[in-house]
Order: structure tokens, then C-alpha cells, then sequence
């Protein structure tokens, strides 16, 4: 099949999970055989949209990657004041604020609806990546008719979820690919769309080499103190500053040489303590070490549609700590009892000493993580699943346009 | 592993959480008070004056545990230095007990003024307010029925588009 995909930013050096997803997803429809292409934005930053990349057509490990500039940087002051005003009561936005905030949220490419307009009846199917970006909320209705749509919409209930143009914009598509069962419950819940939809998950690279952890702790100068890990983007989004505020909390009760650490790109004042450790973004071999030495990983966001992280942990047989508030987190953690989950303070603090004071019970719920992954999200398990999908909106679409 | 062993975990953590509470760790209002504080750190100042007071009375009731503490193990054997530690401590808690009154004073009054403001609110706007939400449901309603006929009106456009077109 000739497939295209669509999603606000794309590259190697992008850390965000949809667009990690994205990257991952396309790379393997090439590898069974599929054209893959990519339609996106030139911008690095989700935060600025600022153009980083050359306009235009490349190639990117099989996949052929288009890009269109940024037609206008987002200005943060003006998104956040709409951001706020409108998602006071998403429910009744009017349809303009719902615009103007879809339009704010962005990324607003130049030539993006003609460009679909021109080239969707090309593809076989056109799969939409993360349904809160323009990138969907002005793509899905200038494909809508001319190709099939599939849908990976990476969504939770959060107060953006409950705009009412999101109605819309679901309605239009022919399939979905959900990464978990909360999600898609989530978007039977708000939407009730009419095209099936399957729990997809997604691969992991189940070969992960042998790591020991020692090469992070000498080179962030860890010595042997034992240390809990957060890896993604340091953002007060992502219930980052919340944990930093639960840790030192938490070698308040607790004083010891426990720290820590968080890898990842900083979009946040990370406070000065002598226990946190701001390691920057890691590449993947040094992010499997930092998890191979860790106690456990953390990952505090409420926000969450799915935790490749989480997985990448479990493969290493390394147990997790989640937000007790995000339900799809919860779910993972629960149905692999790959590690534990916290709702406040004090169930973050006796968690945290828990797996501190039961090494090898923790290896135990990390062990089950990693058979959980092993069984659910190897590659070709989740690929199969995938291309089904295409097929069957492929088919919805075909009768949808006949009759 | 067995199925339910994240939740065997999750108890043994809640009594030991349960433990640490009734021992002092965790006094009445603890875990609003790292929650206000963060908040505070993101730059959020909290407005609720019922809650500031909560947190006061917490750190009240903290500093009566210790202060109980201190009179029950006095480090200093001396007799007269340890009758004047407990005068100091009784007269201490004396305060305490009376600033913690008058707290709950002023806590119970706003609560009463809250009430008063809110039944007060609620009995002016109640019918106007039964009005806009009339009207907003019959505007989201419309709104929702102008976006689906949009969604019908594009899908429709395609399909002419393709008779007309049907080389395309």
C-alpha cells in the first residue's frame, strides 16, 4: 500500500512520544513492504513551531519525509490566555474560539490543505498522528472524501478533549489505531464515532543490549548512589515539577544519598538540590543505561496516552512508579504488575521507599513488565493489527464513497 | 507473579503510610500542605483563606506533637531547668490551644459568611442562570447540527467534484 502519514513534527531528533511513535510506525510499514511517506512541519520546537528544518522533499531511513514551512511562530502569551479562557468550559467554545484556539495550538503550514487537497487520492489510506494539532484538526476535513482515514489519535481525557469540533473531526475518519484500552474507551465515551477502531499498542525493539549502568554513573559522576529516573521532556506539563517537589519531599522524611535524575530536553526551571541531577537528552544507548542502573522509573504526567518509556523500562526488566491520576498509565501498570502507582504525596513517599527497601521484589515486577511487553508489543504482533486496520477503513471508505 | 500482587504491594505500603500518620509523620492537613506549597512554587498563590487556615492549624497540631514530645523526654535531667521547660511548654501550649480556638472561630465564621454569600448568590442568579443554560444547550445543539452539516456538505462536494471529474 502507499501510505501517508501526517504529524505535527518529524525527525530523529524529536524525543515527543507521538512523534517517536510516528517515526517508528512508518519505519516498519517500509520494512513489510509499504511506500510510506510523511507529510510535516520544518519546526523542532513544539512549544515555539519555530522553522528548524529545510522545506521541502528528503528521506529518512525509507521513509520520504515532505515538509512545509511554518507559517507563523506561536505566541505563547496570546495561545496561553486562549488556552485558558477557552478550556474553562471546552464544552460550549463557541466555533470561531474553538478556531482561533485550533489555529493558536498549531502548527499552521504553509500550503497544508492544498498540498492534501492535490495529493491525498495518491495514497491508499492517509493515517493522522495526535488529534490536538492542526496538523489533524485542519488535515482530517481537507482529506475527508478523497482518501481513507486512519486515525491514531494518541488521546485522554484531558479539558482540550472536550471541544465540541472534535466531534467533527472524529466523525471523518474511517479507522482508528488506539494504544490502549483506556484510550480507545476515552474515545468511545467523547466521540462515539462510527469507524471500528483496534488497540494497536506499540513495537519495541525487543533486543536490547546488555547494560550494567555502570557508563552513566561514571559519566554523570553517580558514584554508586542509588537513583529514581525520569526520562522524557522536563516540562511542568508532564508532572515534572510535581515530582521534583514529591522528591525533595521526600529526602526530607528520608535523608540518604538517594537521587533524582532527569533525562531529557528542559522546558521548565529545574530547581538547584544537590540530590537532582539534570542530565540533558540521551541518546538511546545511553538512555538504556540509565535505566539498567536505575531503582525504578518514574513518570509523573496525568497525561498520558501511552508510555513508550514505560515499556522500554519493562524490556529491561526494570520496575516503574507511575501517576495514579493518569488511567492509561495505571491500566499498563496493572494489567503487566510491572510496578506501582502513586495518587499523592504520601503514596508517592511509601512507593518510592518501598522499591528502595525491596530490591528484589521490585526485580520481580520488573521481570513481569518485561513479559508483559514481550507479549503484546513485539513488532510484528503489533504490525499485523496495524495493516488490518488499513484494510478495513480502506473498505469503509470504499462504501462510504459508493453509496 | 500473582495477578493481584501490585495491589498486595499497594496495601502493605498504605499500612505502613497509615503507620507513619497515627506516629506523627503525616499530620491532619500534611499532604494539602505539599500540594499548597507546590502550587506556590508554580506561582499560583492560593486565594482560599479556609484552606490557608487548615494548613495553619496543621502546623499547629505539629508543633503540639513535638512540643509533647519535649515534655515527655526532656534531655536535661535538672530538676528546676526541667520544671521551667514544662511551665515554658505548658504555657506554650496554652497559647496554642488558644490560637487554634480562635482559628476554628474564624474558620467556622467565613465557612457561615461562604454559606450565607453563596445560598445569597444562588437565590439571585438561580433563574437567570436557568435561562443561559437554556439558551447555551440550544446554541452547542445548533452548533453541533451546523457542524455535522458541514461534514455532510464537504462529503458532498467531494463526491460532486468526482462525477464532474471523474478522471481525477
Amino acid at each position: 500500500m502507499k501510505i501517508l502519514y501526517s504529524v505535527q513534527r518529524y525527525g530523529t531528533e524529536i524525543v515527543g512520544g507521538s512523534e517517536s511513535a510516528c517515526r517508528l510506525f512508518a519505519e516498519q510499514l517500509v520494512q513489510r513492504g509499504h511506500e510510506v511517506h510523511v507529510l510535516t512541519s520544518t519546526a523542532l520546537s513544539y512549544v515555539t513551531w519555530a522553522n528548524h528544518y529545510s522545506p521541502g522533499t528528503s528521506e529518512l531511513n525509507g521513509v520520504i519525509v515532505h515538509r512545509l514551512s511554518v507559517q507563523q511562530e506561536r505566541d505563547s502569551a496570546v495561545f496561553a490566555q486562549l488556552h485558558e479562557e477557552i478550556l474553562t468550559d471546552p464544552g460550549i467554545a463557541s466555533l470561531s474560539d474553538q478556531r482561533k484556539w485550533a489555529m493558536e495550538m498549531g502548527p499552521v503550514l504553509e500550503g497544508h490543505v492544498q498540498w492534501l487537497r492535490k495529493h491525498a487520492r495518491e495514497y491508499d489510506a492517509v493515517v493522522f498522528m495526535t488529534y490536538m494539532y492542526s496538523t489533524s484538526t485542519l488535515g482530517i476535513p481537507a482529506v475527508f472524501g478523497l482518501a481513507p482515514i486512519v486515525f491514531q489519535p494518541t488521546a485522554h481525557d484531558e479539558p482540550s478533549a472536550h471541544l465540541p469540533m472534535y466531534r467533527s473531526i472524529f466523525s471523518m475518519a474511517d479507522g482508528f489505531l488506539f494504544f490502549t484500552e483506556e484510550e480507545q474507551n476515552t474515545v468511545q465515551r467523547l466521540y462515539s464515532p462510527n469507524a471500528a477502531g483496534s488497540v494497536v499498542g506499540i513495537g519495541m525493539p525487543t533486543s536490547i543490549p546488555a547494560c550494567t549502568g555502570e557508563q552513566f554513573r561514571h559519566t554523570y559522576e553517580l558514584n554508586d548512589d542509588p537513583y529514581l529516573l525520569y526520562v522524557g521532556r522536563v516540562d511542568v506539563f508532564k508532572g515534572v515539577s510535581e515530582l521534583i517537589r514529591y522528591f525533595v519531599e521526600y529526602k526530607g522524611h528520608h535523608p540518604g544519598n538517594l537521587r533524582l535524575v532527569l533525562a531529557g530536553e528542559s522546558v521548565m526551571d529545574i530547581p538547584q538540590h544537590p540530590d537532582i541531577v539534570h542530565v540533558g537528552f540521551l541518546d538511546d544507548s545511553m538512555k538504556h543505561e540509565a535505566i539498567a542502573g536505575c531503582v525504578a522509573l518514574v513518570q509523573p504526567s496525568p497525561f498520558e496516552s501511552f508510555s513508550i518509556v514505560l515499556c522500554e523500562a519493562w524490556l529491561q526488566s526494570q520496575p516503574v512508579l507511575v501517576q495514579g491520576a493518569s488511567d492509561v498509565m495505571v491500566g499498563q501498570v496493572k494489567r503487566s504488575q510491572g510496578g506501582l502507582f502513586y495518587n499523592r504525596y504520601t503514596e508517592f513517599d511509601g512507593c518510592l521507599q518501598w522499591l528502595c527497601d525491596h530490591q528484589s521484589e521490585a526485580q520481580q515486577l520488573g521481570e513481569s513488565g518485561r513479559q508483559y511487553v514481550l507479549d503484546n508489543y513485539d513488532w510484528p504482533i503489533v504490525m499485523e493489527k496495524f495493516e488490518s486496520v488499513l484494510h478495513q477503513a480502506r473498505d469503509s471508505f470504499t462504501v462510504r464513497v459508493t453509496v | 507473579m500473582t495477578n493481584n500482587r501490585i495491589d498486595e504491594i499497594l496495601k502493605q505500603i498504605q499500612d505502613g503510610i497509615d503507620s507513619r500518620r497515627a506516629a506523627g509523620a503525616f499530620p491532619a492537613g500534611y499532604e494539602l500542605g505539599v500540594e499548597e506549597e507546590h502550587r506556590l512554587q508554580l506561582g499560583k498563590k492560593s486565594l482560599d483563606e479556609i484552606h490557608q487556615i487548615q494548613l495553619l492549624l496543621s502546623h499547629l497540631e505539629q508543633l503540639k506533637i513535638a512540643m509533647a514530645q519535649l515534655i515527655e523526654t526532656p534531655e536535661d535531667t535538672s530538676r528546676f531547668r526541667l520544671i521551667r521547660i514544662i511551665r515554658d511548654t505548658a504555657r506554650t501550649r496554652h497559647d496554642l490551644r488558644a490560637t487554634k480556638r480562635q482559628l476554628i472561630e474564624i474558620n467556622q465564621r467565613l465557612d457561615q459568611v461562604l454559606l450565607d454569600v453563596l445560598s445569597k448568590t444562588v437565590r439571585e442568579i438561580a433563574p437567570v442562570e436557568q435561562i443561559a443554560n437554556s439558551v447555551l444547550t440550544q446554541v452547542v445543539e445548533r452548533t453541533l447540527v451546523n457542524e455535522q452539516l458541514t461534514v455532510l456538505i464537504t462529503d458532498l462536494e467531494q463526491r460532486i467534484n468526482k462525477l464532474e471529474n471523474p478522471s481525477e
